[in-house]
This record gives structure tokens, C-alpha cells and sequence, in this order.
């Protein structure tokens, strides 16, 4: 098993070099000058103080050699700082990255949890109305813009009914208590969860209908054993790997996600920082989110790997005896 | 003949069908005595393994309906409740069924089976557990049951995993075994080696035994008395030697016609297994 980690981990090296010479690749590739868009236009500079602050910033050397620079920084924790504020880059994607998995980890963990149990409600009693209902809902979670549905909730909870705040992550000049950053959390991740939700419970409902008349349930079945065996250890360990692998393998498509709602709902997340800075060139912020969000979606993957691994046998079989 | 363990009077199986209504078991009844092998044999879909769900109680509800009468040591399975059911499956009646590689949960190794059957049914520690199934596996002649008690399912050849079935329905120490199609997805030779251990374990542990299989050579071998389904029906039951050798219906006549060729094949490398 730690062989398998250790030759999963060994092959993320690789992804992530790609991924930061791709990040480093588009960057480069996106149109604007940000030399210019520093002094507000090119009409706004001589030629001479162009050239100067471009020297000044490295970016008249060759691209092989800049992207050497650059990663042998990003590798010491120096990302550089804005282009127009000089605030340090490392600090401010790691504060994004805080809010950002804050509330893409909680959304995480209720959608793996109620992903499972609406599932195996729906998957464990098939075309009934309970079935119907918990299928229903996910239908509608599939067809659900996040934007729309944030900005519905907003309309409802917090202009209507004035109960939650609707932007931000704590309110401005207050305690910051928890109870106050809890609140500013109920509605991002309401939204989040029940756009997102709806492909976790039908791949549950599938995989449990699909175990449920597997030959070892009937054999175990036919043995006398308990409900609660048969679930815990004969339909939940097999139903599931489907869905471990997609809850890693989709990891992308939550956080995608959460970009939209980070800018509904003024998050300070990623998402948030990715867009503003998309919009006003700030390519080391830029730079920063496109490495962290793909790290972390490399992560997702490399965990899922390794669950199902855990959980399948004759993979950790197979692997063990190379 | 003495009394019987299992008596079926009058069983019928509808599933309901997009199409309409199939009845797939028509009518049918018969008794097993305790210490006797009866073979219910028929083409597939003759309703020969609705029968055998039956007898376990499980046929889904939802989708199936089930009249007549169905009594084990005098008892009415028909209408136990989950919990009476957990008492006789698996512990008065166990089961092996075709496919004994899909039997086996691919993520427990085949001990983890035992240990679940052993803690449920006899609350056994998993100590005293492994003890059981070496001895289980020991009896079904297991080669290197050690070893395979750590073994997953998928690492066993097809033989050694019905061996392994088998073992684990007899630690249980059930009344009678239902034994269904249990060497249809096998290849020739374990096949002979199963339906050899069978007719073994039958005179050792003096098991009563229902063999449902389309396979006359293997009912030939082991039944004493047979039963011959066509369409949901018996169409003709007796001892096994008469019915094979003076069949009265038409379709006994036409379903011996047809295995010939397949019992000669498997008594022939019957005994050339044994010589």
C-alpha cells in the first residue's frame, strides 16, 4: 500500500510541472501589456521607461529563462508581488486559499455525506416514491445555474426576509464572532450544495441498484446475515468506489463552482481573487491561483486513487506484486 | 421413508413483468426427507432456481408473488418476518449457488466471510472462528486452506471458490443444502471434483440435499429421487434410476434424448477420475 503512494506521488511530480508551465504558458499568452497598464496605457510612457520597468520586472529576458526564474521562486515560497500595489502574492492566494477551502471543504464533506445517504435511500428501494423524490431533486440540482440560485437565496434570506447576510465573509467593523462567520457561510454554501449535489446522489442510487443484485449480496443474504452487515461491510464498500473515485475526479467541477458563487455572494476566495485579477491583469495573482486551484485538483485525484485503493483489493493486489 | 425436513404443497411464483404476468413455478410440490438427495432437473427458465429463492425467502416482494405452502421441520416459512428468516438462512438452509466467484464480496478475503456467517450465527470470536473455517475448509478437501483464508476470491481458480462456498455453507451446519446449478460455470474437471465432493459430503455428513441443475449426469450421480421441470411444472417424479432409465412423459424422454451426449461424457470422465 505505501508503494502505491509512493509511485502515485512519484507520478504527480511530472503533472505538476506541466501544470505550472502551463499556468506560466497562458499567462504569458494572454493579450495586454501589463507593463504598460501599470502607468494606465501605453500613451502614458516613454519607450524608455517602458523598457526600464519591463528590465526592472524581468520580463525582457527569454521566456525559457523567465519561467526558470519564476518557478525556482514559486519553489521557495516567493510569488512575486502585484504589479500594481506590490502586495505579496504568496499571502494573498494563501488567504483566498483559506476561504476557499473553507467553504469548498464544508461543501465537500455535505455532499459526500448526504451524496451517500440520498443515494443508498434512492438506489436501495428503486421506483419507489421515495426513490422519485430524491431523484427528482437531483434532476433539478443538475439543471440549477448557481448564479441564478445564489441570487435567488439573496432575494429570499437576506432582502426579503433580511435573516442572512448576503455578501461577504464576516460583517464589516463587527466581532468577527463565529456565530457572524457562520451566517456569512450559510447561503455560499447552501448554494454550492444543492447545484452541485445532484451527480453524487444519482451515482450512488446507480451503483447501489447495480450491487444490490450482485451474486455475493444474494449469497450473503442467503447466509442469514444482519441488515446492518450486509449494508456496512457486503453493498456500501462496493457501491462506493464508483463514487470515491468522481468525488476526487470532480473536485475540478466543485471548485470551478465555487468561483461562480465566490462572486456572487463577495467571497474572498480564489475564485473570487482568480476573477478580479483575470480582469485587471494582475498576472502573478493570476499565476498563483492557476498553480493552487491545479494542485489541488491533483490532490483530489491522488486521494480518490488512493482510497479506492485502499478499498479494492485486487488493485492493491496487483500493485504489491509488481 | 422418514419424516420429511422440507415439504412444498402447491407453489406458485408470478413475477410481474413490464409484458404481463410470468408464472414462472405452477403448481408445484414435493417433499425432501431428512438424509436424501433429491435433483430437480429442467432446461433454464423451467422455474428449477425461482424454487430455491423461494426456500430461502428471497424472492423480491415488490416484484414477485408466492402461494402455497412452504414448511421446513413443520414450521411455515410463508410469511416469516425478517428476523424468523435470518434464523433459517444460511443456518437450517444453506445455499451454494452457480458463479462461485461472484459469491464472494470482492473486497472481504474468503475468511472474512466465515467470520461474518460465525459471529452472526453462533456469536464466535475471530479466534475461535478461524479455527471453524480451517476445519470447514479441511473438510471440502481445500488445498492449502491456510493460505486461502486470506485470499480474495478473484485470486482462486473457479473450483477452489466453489470449494470455498461450499465450506462456508457447511460451517453452518445447516439441515439441508441447496445446491444450485453448483457446477454450471465451472470447467470440466471441477465440475467432476464437485459433484464428487458432493456425493462425499453427503455420506459423511448425511445431509439432506436439493441439487438443482440442467446437468442429468450430475443429478444421475448424486439424486436419489428426481424431479423433471418443464415450464414451471413437474412433469414426472421418481426415483432417479427409474425415471431415467423408464421415463413415462414425453418431455423426460426428449431432455434424456438431449443430455445423452453430455452424461456419457461426464460419467466417462467420472471414472477415468477414479480409476
Amino acid at each position: 500500500m505505501l508503494r502505491f503512494i509512493a509511485t502515485r506521488i512519484a507520478g504527480v511530480v511530472p503533472q505538476l510541472l506541466l501544470v505550472s508551465l502551463l499556468a506560466f504558458g497562458i499567462v504569458k499568452a494572454a493579450p495586454g501589456d501589463p507593463v504598460a497598464s501599470l502607468a494606465g496605457g501605453v500613451e502614458f510612457m516613454s519607450a524608455a521607461d517602458h523598457a526600464r520597468v519591463s528590465h526592472n520586472l524581468g520580463l525582457d529576458q527569454p521566456l525559457p529563462v523567465q519561467y526558470g526564474r519564476w518557478l525556482a521562486r514559486m519553489l521557495q515560497g516567493d510569488w512575486g508581488s502585484s504589479l500594481k500595489d506590490g502586495r505579496p502574492v504568496f499571502e494573498v492566494v494563501a488567504r483566498a486559499l483559506g476561504y476557499s477551502l473553507l467553504l469548498v471543504g464544508i461543501v465537500w464533506t455535505l455532499i459526500i455525506v448526504t451524496g451517500i445517504v440520498l443515494g443508498y435511500l434512492a438506489g436501495s428501494a428503486p421506483e419507489s416514491r421515495r426513490d422519485t423524490v430524491i431523484s427528482g431533486f437531483a434532476a433539478l440540482s443538475f439543471a440549477v445555474p448557481p448564479f441564478w440560485l445564489g441570487l435567488m437565496l439573496i432575494v429570499v434570506f437576506s432582502v426579503g426576509l433580511g435573516l442572512l447576510p448576503a455578501s461577504g465573509s464576516a460583517r464589516i467593523g463587527g466581532s468577527g464572532s463565529l456565530i457572524d462567520r457562520a451566517a456569512h457561510l450559510v447561503l455560499p454554501v447552501a448554494t454550492l450544495l444543492l447545484t452541485q449535489l445532484g451527480p453524487y446522489i444519482r451515482l450512488v442510487r446507480s451503483s447501489v441498484r447495480d450491487t444490490l443484485s450482485a451474486g455475493f449480496v444474494r449469497a450473503a443474504r442467503a447466509r442469514g446475515l444482519s441488515r446492518r452487515t450486509l449494508v456496512r461491510r457486503y453493498i456500501l464498500p462496493n457501491a462506493l468506489t464508483p463514487f470515491i473515485t468522481w468525488a476526487g475526479l470532480s473536485l475540478p467541477l466543485l471548485i470551478s463552482g465555487a468561483f461562480v458563487v465566490e462572486w456572487v455572494f463577495s467571497w474572498p476566495g480564489l475564485g473570487r481573487l482568480f476573477l478580479q485579477s483575470a480582469m485587471s491583469r494582475e498576472y502573478p495573482f493570476l499565476m498563483g491561483c492557476v498553480v493552487v486551484v491545479c494542485t489541488l485538483v491533483i490532490a483530489g485525484n491522488l486521494l480518490a486513487d488512493c482510497l479506492v485503493a485502499a478499498l479494492n483489493p485486487k488493485l492493491r493486489r496487483s500493485h504489491a506484486g509488481e | 421413508m422418514s419424516i420429511s425436513v422440507i415439504e412444498i404443497r402447491g407453489l406458485c411464483v408470478d413475477y410481474a413483468l413490464a409484458s404481463g404476468v410470468l408464472r414462472a413455478v405452477d403448481d408445484v410440490s414435493f417433499t425432501l426427507s431428512r438424509q436424501e438427495v433429491l435433483g430437480i432437473a429442467g432446461e433454464s427458465g423451467s422455474g428449477k432456481s425461482s424454487i430455491a429463492l423461494a426456500l430461502l425467502g428471497l424472492l423480491d416482494s415488490t416484484d414477485s408473488r408466492t402461494r402455497g405452502s412452504v414448511d421446513f421441520d413443520g414450521q411455515s416459512l410463508i410469511g416469516l418476518d425478517e428476523a424468523g428468516w435470518r434464523g433459517i438462512r444460511g443456518r437450517r438452509i444453506g445455499a451454494v449457488f452457480q458463479s462461485p466467484r461472484e459469491c464472494f464480496n470482492p473486497t472481504m478475503t474468503i475468511g472474512q466471510h466465515f467470520e461474518d456467517a460465525l459471529r452472526e450465527h453462533f456469536g464466535l470470536s475471530r479466534q475461535l472462528a478461524t479455527t471453524r473455517t480451517l476445519e470447514a475448509l479441511e473438510r471440502v478437501r481445500m488445498p492449502r486452506a491456510r493460505e486461502v483464508i486470506g485470499s480474495y476470491a478473484f485470486e482462486l481458480s473457479g473450483g477452489m471458490c466453489q470449494r470455498a462456498a461450499l465450506a462456508l455453507a457447511l460451517v453452518l451446519e445447516p439441515a439441508v443444502l441447496i445446491a444450485d446449478e453448483p457446477t454450471a460455470s465451472l470447467d470440466l474437471l471441477a465440475q467432476v471434483d464437485i459433484a464428487r465432493l458432493l456425493a462425499e459430503l453427503r455420506t459423511e455428513l448425511g445431509l439432506a440435499m436439493l441439487v438443482i441443475s440442467h446437468d442429468l449426469g450430475l443429478i444421475g450421480r448424486l439424486a436419489d429421487r428426481v424431479a423433471i421441470m418443464h415450464k414451471g411444472r413437474i412433469v414426472e417424479t421418481g426415483p432417479t434410476v427409474q425415471v431415467f432409465r423408464e421415463p413415462t412423459d414425453a418431455y423426460t424422454r426428449e431432455l434424456l434424448a438431449a443430455c445423452r451426449p453430455a452424461s456419457t461424457r461426464s460419467s466417462m470422465s467420472g471414472t477415468g477420475a477414479t480409476a
